[in-house]
C-alpha cells in the first residue's frame, strides 16, 4: 500500500548539503537499504522521510498523503505519519521493563483492550523470541537482547513501513550476522516495507531488494544488489561495494574497428576488451556529453534561484585508489579521451598456466574457504580471490588471466562507467 | 502533484502556507514552550532592568534630586549620576564601597576555589580518611543561611574592648582579643562569603573531577610527564570550565550579598544602596545599575572563555578506573583531622552556637562556662508564653510561643514552597525546550534571558522588582505574590540551569522513539523523560527551596520585618534581641536540614547533585 516519493529533497545546514536534491522511489514492500559512506546523508534521508528532521526544500509523500513539501508548507508531525523507526542505540526506556517497553505505545492507541495488548506484545515477543524477559529492565539485557526488544516495539503498532538506522552496528560480529538473517526473515514474515541504514556494503548486498547509493549528499545508483555490483555506474559505487575491494588498473588505448577497446596496462601490457554488449565509443562520449550539459543547465537553474546556496561540499570525481608496492609520483599529466580504468573484481583474476601476465606472490590470506592473494606485477599489485583451501608461497612465481565478461571500463576523465566486457592479455 | 504550478488564488494560498508553517511550528511543544517563556522572561528580566534605569532618571519629590533641580518635580534628570559620580560624596557614596565590594567579590572567588577546589581534589583524587563524612559535612555552609558563619565569626571573636558590642566566645572565656580588622570589615567577608560558597567549587570542580577520563591523564604518565606538568597542562584546563563557573556564581552572589557585610560591618554598594534610602533614592538606584553591569561584565568575561570550552566537552564518565593518590598512612589521617576541624567550625560549630546563644541569660554572658551553674543558663527566650517587659525581651514573648515568629515562618514556607514549585516547573520546560532546539535563536534567547537574574546581585534584582510591582498603579509591597514572582524570577536559572545539563545527557532518540509511537507530549514527560532524570529534575525543585528559605538580600526591599522568617531575624538582630536572631538561624538550620533529609530518603535525590551544576 505505500509507495514512499521523494521528490527534490535538499537538507542543508549553511552551505553543507547533507542531502543534495535526492528524488526516490520506494516501492510497497521492498526492502531498501540506504548505504554509503558515514557523513554521506544517508541516516539524514531517513529521518527526513520518518519526520524527526526538516528538509530544507522538496516534497515527500507516503502512501497517497504528502507529508512534507516546503513550498505549501506541509510538514505531518512524525506521530502522525504512521510509520515504525528502529533506532541505532535501540533508544529503549531505561525506565520501564521490556513489557512497558512494548505495551506502552499499544496503551495510547485506545482503541485496544487489556486483553488485546496482552496478545499483541505476546506476538511480537515471540516472533523476535524475547519472552523470558518480559520483566527484565533494559540495562539487564545484552546488547542483542535489547536490539529485539526495540524491534518487538516497534513492530507492536503494526506501522505498514520500518525504519531501521543502522539497526546492527552495535553487535558483535556473529551475533550480526544472527540477527541480520532474522530481519531478512521478518521482512518476509510480517510483509512491510523496510527502510535500512547502514554503511556496511555486506548488509546492504545481502538483506536489499534494492540499493540505494549515496556520496556527498547525491544519489550515486538505486538498483538491485546485483545489478549495482556488476553494473556500477562509476569508480565510487565499484569501490564501496564489494569485498575484498575492486582492482582498478589505468588503462591508455582506444576502439578498434571492430568495437574491441586496445589498452596498455600495467606498465607494458597489451590487453583487448571486447564489449558484452556492442558499443560504439563516440556515441557514449556523446551521451556524456550531453548529460554533463544537462547537470550544468539544471545547476545553473538552481543558482538563478533567490534562496540558493552554492554547495560548500564540492563534488569531486571520486580518486580511485591503484595499488603500487611503492608509492609512485602523483600523475599530473592531463586526462584526455583515451584514457580509462579498468575495474576488475578479485574474484576474476585467475591463476593459470597460460596466462598472459606474469606476476609474483606478495601475499596471501588462506581462510579455509578462499584464499586472498596479492600479486605483485612490476610495481603493481592486484588482489585476487582463490576458491578451496589453496595455499602459496610468498615469492611464488605465477602467471594471470582475467576471466569472465564481467570486466569494467571506466571513462578515467568523468569516472562514469563505459561498459563491461572480457579482457584479453595479448 | 501539482508542486509549483502557480495558483490562481496566491493570498489565499500564502495564508495557507503560513497557517501551515505556524502549525508545524506549534505542533512542536518545544517551540510552544520557549514562545512563551521567551514572553515571560523577556518580562520578568527586561521590564525590571528598565524599571530601575527609568527610576535613575526620575525626580524623587523629597529627595537630593529634586533640590538639585531647583525643586521640580516632573521630567527627567541626570542629577543622580552627576551627584552620585561628581559631588562632595563621590568618594564615600560611590568610589569606596565599589572597590570594595570588586576587592571582596575577587577575594571571595579566590578563597572559595581554593578551598573547595583543594577538598575536591582530595576527596576525588586522593586515599583521604572520613571522605565520606567529610563531603557531607563540607556543603553545610551553603545549605545554611548566608549570614550564619557571619554570626559565628562575631560570637567567636568579637570583644567590647575593640568592637565595643560585647564579648564573644574569645573575649568571654579566654580573654583574648583580637583586631579589629579581623573582627570586622573586609577580611571576615571575604573569608565568609568564601566559606559559604566554597561548597560551589566542591561540587563543580568535584563534578569533573570525578567524571574526568583517566585515561587522559594516565596517558600523560606514560609519556613520563613530571606530576607537576600533568596537573598544569592536562588536570588544570579541563577543570577550568568548572573554576570559571563557580567564578561566575560566586563573584555575583558575593556582590549582591546584604547580610555578610551587613553583619561585619562593611561598606559595599549593597549596605551602601539600603543606606542611601529616602533621601537618594534615584542614586541608590544608580548603585543597582552599577552592580547590574558588573554582573553581566563577568557573565560577558564567562562566555568569551565558555566558546573555547566547547573543545572538551567530550569529557564523559566513561572511564571507571581512577588511579587514587597516595597521601601516606600517616597523611590521609592527618589531612582528613585538618578538615573535621575546619569542617566542625564551619558547619558544626554554627549549630551548636546558635543553639548556645539562645540559653544564655544576656548577649555575651559566658558564665556559665566558669561556673558550670546551670543558673547562669536560662530558657525564659523560648518558653516565656506571657508579654513581660522586663528581662531583656522588649514585651517579645518566647520564641516557641511568639507569633510573629510563627506567622513569619509560615509565610517562609508558603513562599519557599511556591518559589519552587513555579521555579522548578518552569525551569525544568525552559531546561527540556532549550536542549530540543540547542542552535536556534529562540532557545539561546531564552537560555539567556532565564539565567540573567541569576547574575543579577539579589539586592538589585529586589530592588527592581520594588521599583516595579510596588508603586501607584501596582502595589504588591508586602505581599505573598510580589516574594513568590520575585523568588520565581531569581530562581529560575537553577532549575532550567541542571534540567538543561539533565536533559542534554538523554539521548533525542529516547524521545523520538516514543513520538514515533504517537505517544503525547504529557505522557513523553511524565513517563519518560522526567522519571529518567529524576533526581535532577527534583534537585531543580530543591535548591530554589532551600534557597529560598534563607533568603534575605533579595527580599529586604519587598516586605516588614514580621512578614518572612529572614527578615525577621534582621528585625531582631536590629533590635539588640541576640537570642531571638540565634534561635531563628537555628530554626531555618534545622528545617532545611530536615527537609534535605527527608526529600533524599524519599526520592534518592540530594543538594549536592544539583548546585550550580
Amino acid at each position: 500500500m505505500p509507495k514512499i516519493v521523494l521528490t527534490d529533497v535538499t537538507k542543508r545546514w549553511d552551505s553543507f548539503y547533507a542531502v543534495d536534491h535526492l528524488d526516490l522511489t520506494i516501492e510497497d514492500c521492498s526492502f531498501v537499504t540506504l548505504l554509503g559512506p558515514s557523513g554521506c546523508g544517508k541516516t539524514t534521508t531517513l529521518r527526513m522521510i520518518a519526520g524527526l528532521e526538516t528538509p530544507t526544500s522538496g516534497c515527500i509523500e507516503i502512501g497517497d498523503r504528502v507529508v512534507f513539501d516546503s513550498e505549501k508548507g506541509i510538514n505531518v508531525p512524525a506521530n502522525k505519519r504512521k510509520i515504525g523507526f528502529l533506532f541505532q542505540n535501540y533508544a529503549l526506556w531505561p525506565n520501564m521493563t521490556v513489557y512497558q517497553n512494548i505495551a506502552f505505545g499499544l496503551k495510547n492507541l485506545k482503541t485496544m483492550t487489556k486483553a488485546q495488548i496482552d496478545a499483541r506484545v505476546a506476538e511480537v515477543s515471540k516472533l523476535v523470541k524475547i519472552e523470558p524477559f518480559m520483566n527484565r529492565y533494559p540495562a539487564e539485557l545484552s546488547g542483542g537482547q535489547q536490539q529485539r526488544v526495540a524491534i518487538a516495539r516497534t513492530l507492536a503498532p503494526e506501522p505498514q513501513v520500518i525504519f531501521m538506522d543502522e539497526p546492527l552496528s552495535n553487535l558483535d560480529a556473529k551475533l550480526r550476522l544472527e540477527m541480520r538473517s532474522e530481519l531478512q526473515r521478518l521482512h518476509l514474515t510480517t510483509g512491510r516495507t523496510f527502510v535500512y541504514v547502514t554503511h556496511d556494503q555486506m548488509e546492504a548486498m545481502t538483506l536489499a531488494s534494492k540499493i540505494c547509493l549515496i556520496e556527498n549528499g547525491l544519489l550515486q545508483q538505486y538498483d538491485a544488489p546485483l545489478t549495482v555490483y556488476n553494473y556500477p555506474n562509476n569508480l565510487f559505487v565499484a569501490d564501496f561495494v564489494g569485498n575484498p575491494s575492486i582492482n582498478f588498473v589505468d588503462a591508455e588505448g582506444e576502439q578498434a574497428a571492430d568495437g574491441a577497446m586496445n589498452l596498455r596496462i600495467l606498465g607494458d601490457h597489451e590487453a583487448t576488451l571486447s564489449f558484452k554488449e556492442p558499443l560504439k565509443i563516440e556515441d557514449w562520449r556523446e551521451a556524456l556529453k550531453k548529460k554533463h550539459e544537462d547537470r550544468e543547465a539544471v545547476l545553473a537553474e538552481r543558482r538563478k534561484q533567490k534562496k540558493h546556496v552554492e554547495k560548500g561540499n564540492k563534488d569531486t570525481v571520486f580518486k580511485y585508489p591503484v595499488a603500487y608496492v611503492d608509492d609512485v609520483p602523483a600523475d599530473d599529466r592531463p586526462v584526455t579521451d583515451r584514457d580509462y580504468v579498468l575495474g576488475i573484481r578479485p574474484e576474476f583474476v585467475k591463476i593459470v598456466e597460460e596466462g598472459g601476465i606474469e606476476g609474483e606472490i606478495y601475499g596471501a590470506m588462506p581462510t579455509g574457504m578462499e584464499t586472498t592473494i596479492r600479486v605483485r606485477i612490476g610495481n603493481f599489485l592486484l588482489t585476487g580471490v582463490v576458491f578451496g583451501g589453496v595455499t602459496y608461497a610468498i615469492g611464488e612465481k605465477i602467471r594471470l588471466a582475467f576471466e569472465g565478461t564481467n570486466i569494467m571500463l571506466f571513462d578515467k576523465a568523468s569516472g562514469d562507467l563505459v561498459g563491461v566486457g572480457s579482457a584479453e592479455i595479448r | 502533484m501539482s508542486r509549483g504550478s502557480a495558483s490562481p488564488n496566491t493570498s489565499a494560498s500564502s495564508f495557507r502556507i503560513l497557517l501551515n508553517k505556524m502549525r508545524t511550528f506549534f505542533g512542536k511543544p518545544q517551540n510552544t514552550i520557549l514562545v512563551i517563556m521567551a514572553i515571560v522572561c523577556t518580562f520578568t528580566t527586561i521590564a525590571p532592568v528598565v524599571a530601575i534605569l527609568k527610576d535613575t532618571v526620575s525626580i524623587h519629590v523629597g529627595s537630593i534630586d529634586q533640590q538639585l533641580e531647583h525643586g521640580r518635580t516632573t521630567g527627567f534628570t541626570f542629577a543622580n549620576y552627576i551627584d552620585l559620580f561628581t559631588g562632595k560624596l563621590a568618594k564615600k557614596n560611590l568610589w569606596e564601597p565599589l572597590l570594595n565590594t570588586v576587592i571582596m567579590s575577587v577575594m571571595a572567588c579566590v578563597v572559595s576555589i581554593l578551598y573547595g577546589g583543594i577538598f575536591a581534589f582530595l576527596v576525588t583524587r586522593t586515599n583521604l580518611r572520613f571522605k565520606k563524612y567529610l563531603s557531607s559535612i563540607f556543603i553545610f555552609p551553603y545549605i545554611m543561611p548566608q549570614w550564619t558563619l557571619a554570626m559565628v565569626w562575631k560570637n567567636l571573636f568579637e570583644s567590647v574592648e575593640i568592637c565595643g558590642t560585647r564579648d564573644g566566645l574569645l573575649a568571654g572565656l579566654f580573654g583574648i582579643t583580637m583586631p579589629n580588622w579581623w573582627c570586622q570589615g573586609m577580611f571576615p567577608s571575604i573569608i565568609v562569603l568564601g566559606l559559604h560558597y566554597a561548597p560551589f567549587a566542591y561540587i563543580l570542580i568535584g563534578g569533573i573531577f570525578r567524571n574526568m577520563d583517566a585515561n587522559l591523564e594516565e596517558a600523560a604518565t606514560i609519556l613520563n610527564t613530571p606530576k607537576w606538568k600533568i596537573m598544569t597542562r592536562v588536570t588544570l584546563p579541563l577543570i577550568r570550565p568548572a573554576i570559571l563557573s563557580t567564578i561566575l556564581l560566586v563573584f555575583g552572589s558575593s556582590m549582591g550579598s546584604y547580610p555578610v557585610p551587613h553583619f561585619l560591618n562593611f561598606t559595599t554598594l549593597s549596605t551602601k544602596y539600603l543606606e542611601m534610602g529616602d533621601r537618594r533614592a534615584g542614586e541608590a538606584s544608580v548603585l543597582a545599575v552599577i552592580m547590574m553591569l558588573l554582573g553581566v561584565a563577568v557573565m560577558i568575561i564567562n562566555q568569551r572563555s565558555l566558546k573555547s570550552r566547547k573543545s572538551y566537552t567530550t569529557v564523559t564518565g566513561k572511564s571507571g578506573q581512577i588511579s587514587k593518590i597516595n597521601l601516606g598512612k600517616v597523611g590521609r589521617v592527618l589531612i582528613g583531622a585538618i578538615f573535621i576541624v575546619t569542617t566542625f567550625f564551619t558547619s558544626i560549630f554554627p549549630i551548636v552556637s546558635f543553639a548556645f546563644e539562645t540559653f544564655l541569660p544576656n548577649p555575651g554572658d559566658y558564665s556559665f562556662f566558669y561556673t558550670w551553674n546551670p543558673a547562669y543558663l536560662t530558657s525564659k527566650w523560648w518558653l516565656t508564653s506571657e508579654n513581660v517587659t522586663e528581662s531583656g525581651m522588649y514585651g517579645q514573648m518566647g520564641m516557641l510561643f511568639n507569633p510573629t515568629i510563627w506567622n513569619a515562618y509560615g509565610g517562609t514556607i508558603l513562599v519557599s514552597l511556591s518559589c519552587a514549585l513555579t521555579a522548578g516547573t518552569l525551569g525544568t520546560l525552559i531546561g527540556y525546550a532549550v536542549s530540543k532546539n540547542r542552535r536556534g535563536k529562540l532557545a539561546s534567547y531564552v537560555n539567556s534571558m532565564a539565567f540573567l537574574p541569576y547574575l543579577m546581585p539579589s539586592i538589585a534584582v529586589g530592588i527592581a522588582f520594588f521599583i516595579l510591582l510596588s508603586n501607584d498603579t501596582i502595589n504588591l509591597f508586602n505581599t505573598y505574590w510580589i516574594l513568590i514572582i520575585v523568588g520565581t524570577v531569581k530562581y529560575i536559572p537553577f532549575a532550567s540551569r541542571s534540567s538543561l545539563n539533565s536533559m542534554l545527557q538523554i539521548s533525542g532518540e529516547i524521545e523520538e522513539s516514543a513520538i514515533m509511537q504517537n505517544i503525547p507530549w504529557y505522557k513523553r514527560m511524565l513517563r519518560i523523560i522526567i522519571p529518567i532524570q529524576k533526581s535532577s529534575i527534583i534537585s531543580g525543585y530543591l535548591l530554589p527551596f532551600m534557597t529560598c528559605l534563607r533568603e534575605l538580600s533579595l527580599f529586604l526591599m519587598l516586605c516588614t520585618q514580621g512578614f518572612i522568617l529572614s527578615t525577621t531575624l534582621d528585625y531582631f538582630d536590629e533590635m539588640g534581641l541576640y537570642a531571638f536572631s540565634s534561635g531563628i538561624n537555628l530554626i531555618l538550620i534545622v528545617t532545611i536540614l530536615i527537609s534535605n533529609f527527608a526529600v533524599n530518603k524519599i526520592t534518592g535525590a540530594s543538594l549536592d547533585e544539583g548546585i550550580g551544576s
